[in-house]
Formats: structure tokens, C-alpha cells, sequence
């Protein structure tokens, strides 16, 4: 029989180990030939003292005990052993068997005795046993081993999740088979406690059921359909927040519905760009269509043929400006995207705003003459800023050929540039048709434009102070602006100035 | 002779509009904006109102009919909403917030898509007018 796997089906992963201490050196010998034969690995002790010491220091399956011994005696051993190797099998060797002593050994850890002579057939019978006896103590220890283990691995688990739980700002509700909430998250205890802050030191247990309209239709559309694995829904809540509510169904190996999980994520702001950005595709496309529109009717009147000379005259002239326009329209739409973007590419340089300023009135000059409009330029000290001048150029054309178109026939522009410090002012001024203070707080944003009979006439993109705005803002500089309605405005830009 | 009121801030476009049905013999005002509309269309009392969606802000065409429909002397004049962006349907109420409701009327009767060729503009109106 080999020892590995012993007649009952145990086994051990090495050789067993054997110790035997018996004063009787007879005995020791016996006992070692024997069980060498059988194919284990033994060691002898001739009293008690040096046999405990071998026992300590080494591992052993199994001890065969004298109880009579110098130095320290068997009952002692059993003792010492009990205390310290509870999983090594004690056999007691007995020289005068009795009830009592079989109890009294039993009672301090003994497993079996076996009482002085014996056959090595008995020998061999009670040691078997013993190993068998060992390797159950041994395989409980490794289960009761991995039970630990897997208790901790299974609290380290839970508190793990909670904490992972905790930190999101996604809301959590767990539901289980009667809908009943079991495991909710801080964010989530939101959509339970009518919004009362919960203590976030509570463990995330709770009680009650999903009372919340919406996710509960969540729940009952799970509860109903066992082929549904998960739906979701668009929760607007009181205060005007949205929130995706995503429900997926939990069930076991079987299919069997086992409850559900709630993640709730506030989609508001996600809300609030695509709001927008639809409320600007909405004007795009008005803005498009209106120049559009007018240059296909003025065409298909013009095709009718039913238009004298000088009304079809200005209808063509409408259109041709109606176009540039739209052009226009195009070019600054594109600007301001790249402005937006950032993927503007500048170059920094000086830039001398008397220069540039004198450049950009003369130029405008032409338009205001047909009108009568005067415009006029004053550089007060050494207006110098660093800058891109193209964006310069950009701004103050926008400022200066606003001021004419919404000037009134006759009037006047001035356009001033003054130094203060570690800034540079430049206002332009018109004698125009002026704004109401609602215009002046929208006149920034794209697409406004004061619209009434007085501006009916005048093209526009409704961009160029959405563009200025905006590049006075990339170079840490301000525009301001004041207007009185029938009297005209005045814009102020201010631009850091560059250092000396 | 039906007389027509315009609201639009495009003045090209009241200029077209305004040579479409004046020859074909309609009677033809012209706002250019909300405000002025609505001032115009309460002093008139014109058989039709044509009316542009986006104007100073982008629902003021919606707010320019609700005022209209909470008017008796407007309460029934047909509207024809011009837009330049595609409104369904669901917008429409949302746009037009409270008003009094009134199962005999419709917040507006037709909408037209910009641009819109004088030939659906005139069907339209002679279909509203009748």
C-alpha cells in the first residue's frame, strides 16, 4: 500500500512524518522498522524533553506517546501538544491499559492508545487510523483556511464597492425581486429622501420601495417582461434639471428576475449645450434663409417681367447687396468659429493703433461721404499695443462702419485713441439713430441686431459684435458701451498697452 | 378689397411681398417688426396677418400671435406663419405658452416655409381668406 494514498483514500502531499519517544529503546527501534517499512518517514526520542524539542521545531502528522518517560512524561506531552499543535495526531503507548488512563489521555488530545506489546499489525491498524484522523484535521484547516480568506476577500469586496459606490456622482438604486430598495448611494438617497442631505457616513442600506414616478415605471417594465435586460427613460425634475435614468435587470444563471439596478446621471448641462447649439442652427439657418428669400423674390418678380426699369434697377441692386451679404455672412460665421475654436493662427507684433485706425477711416470715408457723414480721427500719445493687426483691422472696421450705417444722413463719427497708462482707449462715437437698454444688453450676442423701420434698410450679419467682443476678450481687453435712443452710441475699446 | 398686414424685419422681403399682392389686388400694410404689428393689426383689424417667426428674438412671431389670439379684436384673424426653420408641431404650444384656449381657432392657421414663391403665397391666403 502506498502511503499517498492510504487504504481509506487519504493522502498526503509529502511523505507523513512520524515521531516516536519511548524510553524503550526496543520499542523506538520497533516502531521505526515497521513504519519505515510502510513508507513513512519517522524519528526517535528517548525521553520527553528532547522529543517536545523535535516536535517544535519540526513539522510531524503524527506522535506515538509513552506515557512513562524521563523528563517530561507523556500526560505533560499531551498537554504541551494540545496547547500548541492541536492538528498533530497523538497515539498514546501504554504499558498498563486501563479505562481510566484511556480516558484521562483522551481527554487531553489523544486520538488513540495502544497499549504495550503489540503486534506490528497492531501498529500499523492504529497508526492508519491516526493519519487518517490527521488528514481530516488538515483538510478542515484548509477549509476553515479559505473560509476566512474568502470571508475577508467577501468584507474587503463590499467595502471596496461601497467606496466605489460612494465616490460616484451618478446616483445608484438597487431594487431586489419585490421592488424593494436595498443599496442606494449618497447621489442616490437624493431620489429617495426628497432630496435631504443624507449623512454620507451612512452605510448605504436602506429601506422602502422606489417611490419616484418615473423610475418606478422603470422597475414595473423590468418586473413584467423577463426578456427585458434593461430600459431607460428622461427625467426633467422640478428645478428644471435633466437626468438619464438607465435600469437594467439582474437575474440569476437560470433567468430567474433577482431585482434591478437604477443609475441615474444628470445630463443637465450636456442639456443646456445641445439647447443651445440648436438655438444657434435655428438662427443660422433664419439668417441663411432671409437674404434667400428676398433675392428669390426680387428674381421671380424681375423673371415676371412685370417691373418697370427703375424698380427693377433697385431690385437687382438689392440683390447684388443682399448676396454680399450672405457672403458676408458665410465669412463671418467662419471667423467666429475659428475664434472659438482657437485655431485662429496669430502673429503678435507692435502695432501702431494711430496707423491703423487712420488706414481703416480713410478707407470708410467713401462710405460715409454719399450720406454726408463726416468721420474724424484723434491719437492722443503713443497708442502702441501688441497684437495680430489683421484682428486689429477687424475690430475697429466692424466699430467704424457700424457707426456709419447706423448713423443718420449727415452725421458724424469720431473715432478717438488715448493713451492712459498701462492702457490704450479707443472710443468711436456716431450721432446715429442710438439703442434702447435692452438692445445694449443683448448687442454682443450673435445674431442680435436692433431690428425697427430705422434699421430695416441696413445689411448685417448680426455677428461683427459677437467677433469684436470676442477678440477683445482673447487680448485681456474691454468693450463697453453707451447709447442714448435718437442721439447716438459710443463704443470703448481698451487693450493693454504695450510695455515699454 | 381684402387688406393684408405684413410683419417682417426682413424689408427686401416686405418689399417683394408687398408687390406680390398688391398686384394681386390686395390691400397691403407693413410692419417691421413685432411691437409695430401688433399695433397695427389691433388698429386695422386685416383679414390676414402675414408673420415672421424670427424677428428682434428668435419665438418673437410666436409671441406676436399669442398676443394677437388673446385680443378679441385679432382673436380670429387668420394667420400665415412664415419661418425659416422647420417648427413641428410640438413646439408650436410650448412657443406660444398660455393663451386663451379656444377649440374654434387655431393658434395659426398656416405655416410657410422660407422662401416661399408668390404662387403658394397667393394660394395660401386665398385659402385662409375665404
Amino acid at each position: 500500500m502506498s502511503p499517498d494514498q492510504g487504504q481509506s483514500g487519504a493522502s498526503f502531499e509529502e511523505t507523513p512524518r512520524i515521531i516516536v519517544m519511548d524510553d524503550e529503546e526496543s520499542i523506538r527501534l520497533g516502531c521505526e522498522k515497521v513504519l519505515t517499512r510502510e513508507g513513512f518517514e519517522v524519528v526517535v526520542a528517548a525521553d520527553g524533553s528532547s522529543g517536545w524539542e523535535m516536535l517544535q521545531e519540526d513539522e510531524f502528522d503524527l506522535a506515538l506517546i509513552d506515557l512513562k518517560m524521563p523528563g517530561i512524561d507523556g500526560m505533560n506531552i499531551l498537554k504541551l501538544m494540545g496547547e500548541n499543535l492541536p492538528d498533530v495526531v497523538a497515539i498514546v503507548i501504554t504499558g498498563y491499559a486501563s479505562y481510566e488512563t484511556a480516558v484521562e489521555t483522551v481527554k487531553l488530545g489523544a486520538y488513540d492508545y495502544i497499549p504495550k506489546p503489540f503486534t506490528p499489525d497492531e501498529l500499523r491498524n492504529v497508526v492508519r487510523r491516526g493519519l487518517e484522523r490527521r488528514f481530516l484535521r488538515l483538510s478542515n484547516r484548509r477549509l476553515r483556511e479559505e473560509r476566512e480568506r474568502f470571508l475577508l476577500d467577501l468584507t474587503e469586496e463590499r467595502s471596496r464597492l461601497m467606496t466605489i459606490l460612494r465616490a460616484m456622482s451618478d446616483a445608484v438604486l438597487v431594487a431586489n425581486r419585490r421592488g424593494e430598495l436595498v443599496l442606494a448611494n449618497p447621489a442616490g438617497l437624493e431620489w429617495i429622501n426628497d432630496g435631504e442631505d443624507p449623512d454620507p457616513s451612512d452605510v448605504p442600506e436602506i429601506s422602502g420601495s422606489v417611490t419616484h414616478e418615473e423610475i418606478a415605471g422603470l422597475v414595473e417594465r423590468i418586473e413584467n417582461d423577463p426578456d427585458l435586460e434593461g430600459c431607460d427613460a428622461e427625467i426633467e425634475t422640478e428645478d428644471d434639471r435633466y437626468f438619464h435614468a438607465a435600469a437594467t435587470a439582474v437575474r440569476d444563471d437560470e433567468g430567474g428576475y433577482l431585482g434591478v439596478v437604477i443609475v441615474l446621471r444628470d445630463i443637465s448641462e450636456r442639456r443646456e449645450i445641445e439647447k443651445m447649439k440648436s438655438a444657434f442652427v435655428r438662427m443660422v439657418s433664419h439668417e441663411l434663409r432671409s437674404p434667400l428669400a428676398a433675392v428669390q423674390g426680387y428674381l421671380e418678380l424681375l423673371v415676371g417681367g412685370d417691373v418697370d426699369g427703375e424698380d427693377a434697377d433697385r431690385m437687382l441692386r438689392r440683390c447684388n447687396s443682399r448676396v454680399e451679404a450672405l457672403q458676408q455672412m458665410i465669412n463671418d460665421l467662419l471667423d467666429l468659429s475659428r475664434i472659438e475654436s482657437g485655431t485662429v493662427q496669430r502673429e503678435l507684433r507692435p502695432c501702431d493703433l494711430g496707423e491703423i485706425l487712420d488706414e481703416i477711416v480713410q478707407l470708410q470715408r467713401g462710405a460715409g461721404i454719399e450720406r454726408g457723414i463726416e468721420i474724424s480721427l484723434d491719437v492722443r500719445g503713443e497708442c502702441h499695443v501688441v497684437a495680430d493687426a489683421r484682428e486689429v483691422e477687424e475690430v475697429f472696421t466692424n466699430l467704424i462702419s457700424n457707426a456709419v450705417k447706423y448713423n443718420r444722413d449727415g452725421g458724424k463719427v469720431e473715432v478717438v485713441a488715448e493713451r492712459h497708462d498701462d492702457k490704450v482707449s479707443i472710443s468711436v462715437s456716431d450721432t446715429g439713430i442710438g439703442m434702447k437698454e435692452e438692445a445694449v444688453e443683448n448687442i454682443f450676442e450673435e445674431f442680435f441686431r436692433v431690428r425697427n423701420s430705422e434699421t430695416a434698410s441696413v445689411t448685417g450679419t448680426g455677428l461683427g459684435l459677437a467677433i469684436v467682443k470676442r477678440l477683445v476678450d482673447s487680448y485681456d481687453g474691454d468693450i463697453q458701451v453707451e447709447s442714448v435712443p435718437g442721439e447716438g452710441s459710443t463704443f470703448t475699446v481698451t487693450l493693454p498697452a504695450r510695455p515699454e | 378689397m381684402k387688406r393684408i398686414l405684413l410683419i417682417d424685419d426682413d424689408a427686401d422681403f416686405i418689399a417683394v411681398n408687398e408687390k406680390r399682392l398688391t398686384d394681386a389686388g390686395y390691400s397691403v400694410t407693413s410692419a417691421y417688426n413685432g411691437e409695430e404689428g401688433v399695433e397695427k393689426a389691433r388698429a386695422q383689424e386685416p383679414d390676414v396677418v402675414v408673420l415672421d417667426v424670427m424677428m428682434t428674438t428668435p419665438d418673437e412671431g410666436f409671441e406676436v400671435a399669442r398676443k394677437l389670439r388673446n385680443d378679441a379684436r385679432t382673436k380670429h384673424t387668420p394667420i400665415v406663419m412664415l419661418t425659416g426653420i422647420n417648427v413641428s408641431e410640438y413646439q408650436l404650444p410650448k412657443a406660444l405658452g398660455d393663451y386663451d384656449k379656444d377649440p374654434t381657432w387655431n393658434p395659426v392657421d398656416v405655416f410657410l416655409d422660407k422662401p416661399v414663391t408668390a404662387e403658394k403665397l397667393l394660394n395660401t391666403i386665398a385659402e385662409v381668406v375665404k
